[in-house]
């Protein structure tokens, strides 16, 4: 790896944006953007993931690293789909929640690994749900909820999701195990944004 | 049910700061401590906080909760505290709208995530301010506050606490099926009131060591 990219690495992982954005405008003259998602921006997302693995950072930090992970994102593609991965995520809130902050959060990581989004937002229907599942046909539907009172509906939207659309589903969110997501008939559950990559790999090769 | 306007006063820096996970092991970047007192700053300018409660007599109590004339709070835990108890209060705080609106209108992500936690820290105070007022009125001593959905209640304690309540009471309404309060930053809560009645915290004979609302002291 040439020492421009290490060098925009260690400012993501050290949360430096004066640096990051410094560094910005130099990289697409030395790099194309595959060569600095896959060795830099990825890589960093990595060692960011593993330091709030180890609670070495906390969530803020993890926020911050994403901020600008989204930055560069936004600075370097500029619209281009380069350096994307080819895997599609639909997102939401199951209805009768409207607490976003986790989904929020995934929405960055995925975002951050390349993923192409399609967040429904919050309080989000189980029949929308289905619709765009149905018409947007994607790799991945994500499903949050922080309140247990929403299993009966959650339970619904991914026996609907999958049902009609054939995509896989995961599920996340406070009072939610493995258990839980077993039950509901998720094909996957994330504890938290360090493990959602390795965990969404995992059901996608399922 | 009465009505009081609570004060906003300035969220405490370690509150905020806890709500945000932040324990032994790290210690913030300070572009978070740097937001975090801006955001604590400019919380003080939104409008007051409203609040509202009433006393109501306890009818009875049985180990498995307490007996009101609106019905059963089922709660162990809290039938232990209401002990020696003349009445219950039942209270809600709100930050309101206006903190709803600021909390969606963040910077970013992390933003968001700082004026969550600003939210959390100012509604406690709230209830702490609201808990002063109880006990000033009835003239004896308020123990901690219980919620619907902490300790051993079910959240379904939530129809409970609305039902002694007006309609939308300070303009919190519950959503159907998921018993979540509108405006998001709101507390329900009741609290025991009596002579006896001290603010002792109940966490500690609580077998959840892990709880994120573990009270510490």
């Amino acid at each position: 790896m040439s020492d421009l990219l290490e060098q925009f690495k260690r400012m993501i992982v050290e949360k430096n944006r004066a640096e990051v954005c410094a560094l910005l405008p130099e990289l697409p003259k030395n790099h194309s953007l595959d060569e600095i998602y896959r060795q830099a921006v990825y890589p960093a997302m990595n060692e960011v993931r593993d330091l709030f693995k180890a609670r070495k950072v906390g969530v803020p930090e993890l926020l911050l690293s994403l901020d600008l992970v989204r930055q560069s994102i936004d600075g370097l593609s500029q619209g281009s789909a380069s350096g994307r991965n080819d895997r599609h995520v639909i997102l939401g809130v199951i209805e009768g929640d409207v607490h976003d902050m986790g989904k929020n959060i995934v929405h960055a990581m995925y975002q951050g690994y390349g993923y192409r989004v399609t967040d429904l937002g919050k309080n989000t229907p189980v029949a929308r749900f289905v619709e765009v599942a149905r018409s947007e046909k994607p790799d991945l539907v994500g499903i949050s909820t922080m309140m247990s009172t929403t299993v009966d509906k959650l339970k619904d939207a991914i026996a609907a999701i999958k049902r009609e659309s054939g995509a896989k589903v995961m599920v996340g969110g406070a009072f939610i195990n493995r258990e839980i997501a077993n039950r509901v008939g998720a094909d996957g559950y994330a504890d938290s944004a360090a493990t959602l990559i390795e965990e969404t790999d995992s059901v996608l090769a399922g | 049910m009465k009505e009081i306007l609570l004060e906003i006063s300035q969220p405490d820096l370690g509150s905020v700061l806890r709500c945000l996970g932040y324990g032994h092991a790290s210690e913030p970047h300070p572009e978070v401590l740097e937001l975090v007192r801006e955001c604590s700053a400019e919380a003080l300018e939104l409008p007051g906080m409203p609040g509202a409660y009433t006393l109501l007599p306890i009818d009875g109590i049985d180990p498995e909760g307490i007996r009101m004339q609106k019905g059963m709070i089922h709660s162990r835990k809290l039938a232990d505290v209401a002990r020696g108890a003349e009445s219950l209060a039942f209270g809600l705080v709100s930050a309101g709208r206006a903190f709803d609106e600021r909390l969606a209108s963040a910077d970013g992500l992390l933003g968001a995530c700082v004026w969550d936690a600003i939210g959390t820290v100012l509604v406690e105070n709230g209830v702490e301010q609201l808990l002063r007022v109880i006990g000033d009125e009835a003239g004896c001593g308020v123990s901690l506050p219980f919620s619907p959905g902490y300790c051993d209640w079910e959240l379904e304690g939530q129809g409970l606490v609305f039902a002694v309540f007006p309609p939308s009471p300070i303009g919190i309404s519950l959503m159907e099926g998921s018993l979540m309060m509108e405006p998001q930053k709101s507390v329900s809560f009741v609290a025991c009131v009596g002579v006896e009645m001290k603010p002792e915290n109940p966490c500690r004979s609580c077998t959840l060591k892990k709880c994120f609302m573990r009270r510490s002291s």
